[in-house]
C-alpha cells in the first residue's frame, strides 16, 4: 500500500521534471504518438510517404531559386545535398515547434479529464516528428548514394547533434505550448516565427557566408552550431567544434528555461484552458 | 485494515479568479490590453498577487473529509457546488489553493466516458488508447482486451472508426475500458448519466462488484435512485462547503429541502437560479394552487391542485413541449404531466404569457414532494429547472370512511379501487 502514497497540496517547487513518473506513464507516451501518427495518415493514399515529401520538395525549390539562380556557394558541394543534410534536422525542428506548440491546447479534452504528467504531451508531439525524420534518412542515404557519398565515422555524430536539437527543440516547444494555453496568439506568431528562423540558420547558405565578424552572433543561434553540425557529419567535413559547443550549452539554458516554465504552470492548465 | 483510512482531506480550499477567462482572439486586442494592464496579463498564471479580492470566488472552502476503505461515498449538491471540483483536485488534474489530501492506494478516475477517444480511430484502437490514457499499461490492455470487447458487446463494428458508431455504441466502448480499470479507490462523475436504460443497469451492477471487492468509490451523481442504491454514505456540498455527512437517506433529504430553502418560487429570472438550456425560453414564474386557487405549499391528500407556469420569451418555438415532474424524496419521478403526450395541439409560444396544468384528485400519500420544470423543443431543452418548488402533502380521509390512508404501511400513491366478496 505504501507504494502508492500521494500527497496533494499546492505546490511551490520551481523546477521539477517528473523524470520517474513520466517513465511509469511510458506507454502513455508511446500510444499518444502512436495516435497522432495514425490520424495524420488516416484517409490518405500517399500514406507516410508525405513525410519525405516536404524535405523533398523544399531541396528542389531551394536548389533551383538559391544554388542555380543566386548562386549561393555550398563550399565545393553540390547544391541539392548540401541543402538537403541540413534541411533534414531543420524540418524536424521546425515540424517539432509547430506540433508542441498547439500540443497542449489540442489536447485539452485530456488535461481537463485526466491525470498524467503533462510534459507527455509536448513529448509526443516531437516523438512524432523522430519516426518522420527516419524515414526521411532513407531518402539521404538514396541522395549520398547518388551523389557518391559513403558514410563516415563522422555520421555518428548526429546522435549527439540529434539530442541537441531534441534538447532546443524541447525547451522552445514546451514555452510555447505552456504560453498558447494563456495567449492564443501564439498560434499565429509561431508558424512565421519559424520561417524567419530559417533564415537566420545556415540552412541554405554556409555559415562563411555572414563572415567572421557575425558568426559568433550567427551561433548564439543553437541551431546555427547543430544544423551545420548535421551537414558536416553527413558530407564527412570537419566539424566547427567552437559552433557545436556553443550552440548546445544555449540549447541546454533553453531546455531548461522551457521545461522550468512549463513545469511550474501546467498545475494551472486545467483552469484556464 | 477494514477500517483503515484510504483519504484524508484537511482544510482543502480551491480558489477561481473570475475574468481569467477573457481570451482574445487577435494579437492587437492583446497588445492593447497588455500594455492598459500588465501586471494583470503577467500575473495570470502566478499567485492572487495581481488581483483583487472580488476578482475571486471560492469553488470549495475548507473541506474536512476522511473516507474509510471499501466505502461508497455519494457526493451530492447543485450544480456548481463544488462536487466536480473536488474530484478534479483528487484525480490531480487542478491543484488545490489551500490544504492537503493524503490518498492511500491506486487512485483512478472517471471524470468522463471515452476520454480522449478519437473519432478517426477503430474501436479496437481507441480501446488501446483510452485504456492507456487511464493508465494502464499495455500488457495489462493486451491481457484484458477480450473481456473489454465482450462486456461492450460491439464485437462486430470492432474495426470501424467510432466517428461511425451510434452514440450508444461509443459510451458502452468507452464504459466497458473504464469498468476494467483495476484501482483500489476510483472517482466517479455522472458518467452514468449517458446511455440507455439496460446499459445503465449493467455498469451499476459492475460498479456494485466493483465496490463489494473491498474498493473504496467516491461518486458524484444527480440521480438520486443510484446514489440510494449503492452509496454507503454521503455528503452534500453546497457554496463549496460541506453541508452534510451521514447516512444517504437523510443526506438526499437534507439536499431537498436545501433547494427548496434556496430557491423560491416567486420570480425565476431574478433568482440565482440553477438552469440548464439554450434560454430561448425561461420559466418566469410558478405557483402551485389549491382547491381554492390560492397559493399554497400545504395540500391535502385527493385535493385538486392547479400549477401556473409564467414564460419569458426570448426567442419563439414551435411545438413547445412542457414537462412537469413530481419528485419524492428520495428523487424518484412519481408521475410528470407532459405536454406533448396529452395535448395533441400545443401551440406555439411566441410572448410572455401563463400556462396552468390542472391536476384533479391528487393521488400522493403524505410526504414531501419537489417539483422539476421542463421545456424545450422535442428533447432540447431551453430551460430546465431541477426541486424550483417544494410541497407537503397532508393526510385526509380521501375513501370517506373516517380513516385516512397511512404512508408509513407503504405506499408513494393511492388509487380509487374497491373490495368486494364473490
Amino acid at each position: 500500500m505504501n507504494n502508492n502514497y500521494i500527497v496533494i497540496k499546492p505546490q511551490r517547487n520551481l523546477f521539477r521534471i517528473p523524470i520517474s513518473e513520466i517513465i511509469r506513464y511510458k506507454d502513455l507516451l508511446y500510444f499518444l504518438v502512436w495516435r497522432d501518427l495514425k490520424v495524420r495518415y488516416k484517409q490518405t493514399i500517399m500514406g507516410a510517404s508525405w513525410a519525405l515529401f516536404q524535405p523533398l520538395v523544399q531541396m528542389v525549390i531551394f536548389s533551383i531559386f538559391f544554388g542555380r539562380l543566386a548562386k549561393i556557394p555550398s563550399e565545393n558541394v553540390p547544391y541539392p545535398i548540401f541543402v538537403y543534410s541540413a534541411l533534414l534536422p531543420w524540418t524536424f525542428f521546425a515540424n517539432s515547434l509547430n506540433a508542441c506548440n498547439n500540443s497542449v491546447i489540442n489536447n485539452a479534452g485530456l488535461i481537463t479529464k485526466i491525470y498524467f504528467p503533462r510534459l507527455i504531451i509536448p513529448l509526443s508531439a516531437i516523438g512524432g516528428g523522430l519516426i518522420d525524420l527516419l524515414l526521411s534518412f532513407l531518402v539521404l542515404l538514396g541522395i549520398m548514394a547518388y551523389y557518391n557519398f559513403s558514410i563516415t565515422i563522422h555520421f555518428l555524430m548526429i546522435f549527439p547533434l540529434l539530442i541537441g536539437t531534441i534538447f532546443t527543440a524541447l525547451g522552445i516547444g514546451t514555452l510555447l505550448s505552456a504560453l498558447s494555453v494563456a495567449y492564443r496568439d501564439f498560434r499565429h506568431i509561431v508558424p512565421f516565427g519559424i520561417q524567419i528562423w530559417l533564415f537566420a540558420t545556415p540552412v541554405i547558405y554556409p555559415p562563411s557566408i555572414v563572415g567572421s565578424r557575425f558568426e559568433f552572433m550567427l551561433n548564439l543561434n543553437p541551431m546555427a552550431g547543430i544544423i551545420n553540425g548535421f551537414r558536416s557529419a553527413i558530407l564527412n567535413r570537419p566539424f566547427s567544434w567552437d559552433a557545436i559547443g556553443v550552440s548546445f550549452l544555449i540549447s541546454v539554458i533553453i531546455f531548461m528555461i522551457g521545461v522550468g516554465y512549463f513545469s511550474r504552470v501546467e498545475k494551472k492548465f486545467a483552469d484556464i484552458i | 485494515m477494514n477500517n483503515s483510512k484510504v483519504i484524508t482531506i484537511t482544510g482543502l480550499s480551491k480558489k477561481y479568479r473570475i475574468g481569467i477567462q477573457e481570451k482574445h482572439d487577435n494579437l492587437r486586442e492583446a497588445i492593447a490590453s497588455f500594455f492598459s494592464n500588465p501586471i494583470k496579463r503577467i500575473n495570470r498564471f502566478r499567485g492572487a498577487s495581481g488581483y483583487s479580492k472580488e476578482e475571486t470566488i471560492y469553488a470549495l472552502k475548507n473541506i474536512n473529509l476522511d473516507v474509510k476503505q471499501g466505502e461508497v461515498l455519494g457526493i451530492i449538491g447543485r450544480n456548481g457546488a463544488g462536487k466536480s471540483t473536488l474530484l478534479k483536485i483528487l484525480s490531480r488534474i487542478t491543484e488545490p489553493t489551500d490544504g492537503e489530501i493524503i490518498i492511500r492506494g491506486k487512485l483512478s478516475s472517471l471524470l468522463e466516458v471515452g476520454t480522449g477517444f478519437h473519432p478517426e480511430l477503430t474501436g479496437r484502437e481507441n480501446i488501446y488508447l483510452n485504456a492507456a490514457i487511464l493508465g494502464m499499461t499495455k500488457s495489462e490492455i493486451a491481457e484484458k482486451f477480450d473481456e473489454i470487447v465482450r462486456f461492450s458487446e460491439i464485437e462486430k463494428f470492432l474495426d470501424t472508426p467510432v466517428k461511425r458508431y451510434s452514440s450508444g455504441m461509443y459510451v458502452r466502448l468507452a464504459f466497458s475500458v473504464a469498468a476494467h480499470l483495476d484501482p483500489e479507490i476510483l472517482l466517479v462523475d455522472e458518467v452514468l448519466a449517458v446511455g440507455d436504460l439496460a446499459f445503465q443497469k449493467k455498469c451499476l451492477g459492475k460498479m456494485h462488484d466493483v465496490s463489494s471487492g473491498g474498493k473504496t468509490i467516491l461518486f458524484v451523481s444527480h440521480n438520486m435512485a443510484a446514489i440510494e442504491n449503492l452509496c454507503t454514505r454521503c455528503i452534500v456540498i453546497n457554496d463549496g462547503e460541506i453541508t452534510f455527512i451521514g447516512d444517504t437517506v437523510d443526506a438526499i433529504k437534507h439536499y431537498h429541502s436545501q433547494l427548496s430553502a434556496t430557491v423560491k418560487p416567486k420570480d425565476l429570472l431574478s433568482e440565482n437560479v440553477s438552469r440548464i438550456g439554450d434560454g430561448r425560453i425561461r420559466f418566469k414564474s410558478i405557483a402551485m394552487l389549491n382547491s381554492e386557487k390560492k397559493p399554497s405549499n400545504q395540500i391535502h391528500m385527493g385535493e385538486d391542485i392547479t400549477i401556473k407556469i409564467g414564460f419569458k420569451v426570448n426567442q419563439e418555438i414551435k411545438e413547445p413541449r412542457i414537462a412537469i415532474y413530481f419528485k419524492n424524496q428520495l428523487g424518484q419521478t412519481i408521475f410528470r404531466p407532459f405536454t406533448w403526450e396529452k395535448e395533441k395541439d400545443f401551440l406555439s409560444i411566441t410572448n410572455d404569457c401563463e400556462i396552468q396544468c390542472k391536476i384533479p384528485k391528487l393521488p400522493l400519500m403524505q410526504g414531501r414532494y419537489y417539483l422539476n420544470i421542463w421545456i424545450g423543443e422535442y428533447n432540447r431543452p431551453s430551460d430546465f429547472i431541477e426541486s424550483v418548488l417544494s410541497f407537503d402533502v397532508l393526510g385526509k380521509d380521501v375513501f370517506g370512511t373516517g380513516r385516512q390512508p397511512d404512508h408509513r404501511y407503504g405506499g408513494v400513491v393511492f388509487v380509487e379501487h374497491k373490495w368486494d366478496f364473490l
